[in-house]
């Protein structure tokens, strides 16, 4: 089942996670159990999703992200935004990002 | 500036297992 994510809203890494960057690779290892399937597991991000990820800050909406994203990527229109959007759906999935609450 | 070329991204499991 996919996570419904909304373009407009903010999203920011979950606290029940450590993102750490090692010999230039990210590793993010959770604090919880529950974010792999089913077994315990620890991730990393290729380097565009390094970029998505570092810029889910809860402060920008997905679409500013999308949009930052355009500047410094090159890619036909539309596809950045449908990657992060892809991306949020599963980060969202398995609680690794939550919805930012509004200030 | 030159811009990077857009791979899509993608979540990949490092380590699995206990």
């Amino acid at each position: 089942m996919k996570a419904k994510i909304n373009l407009d809203a903010t999203y920011v890494q979950s606290e029940d996670l450590v993102s750490r960057e090692i010999e230039g690779e990210l590793i993010i290892v959770p604090l919880v159990a529950g974010m792999g399937d089913m077994e315990d597991e620890l991730f990393t991000l290729n380097e565009t999703g390094r970029a998505v990820w570092a810029k889910l800050d809860g402060k920008k909406s997905l679409k500013t992200v999308a949009k930052e994203l355009s500047a410094e990527f090159e890619a036909p229109p539309g596809e950045i935004e449908r990657d992060v959007t892809g991306l949020a759906e599963e980060l969202l999935k398995r609680k690794m990002i939550v919805k930012a609450s509004k200030k | 500036m030159n811009k990077k070329v857009w791979t899509k991204p993608k979540l990949i499991v490092l380590f699995k297992g206990k």
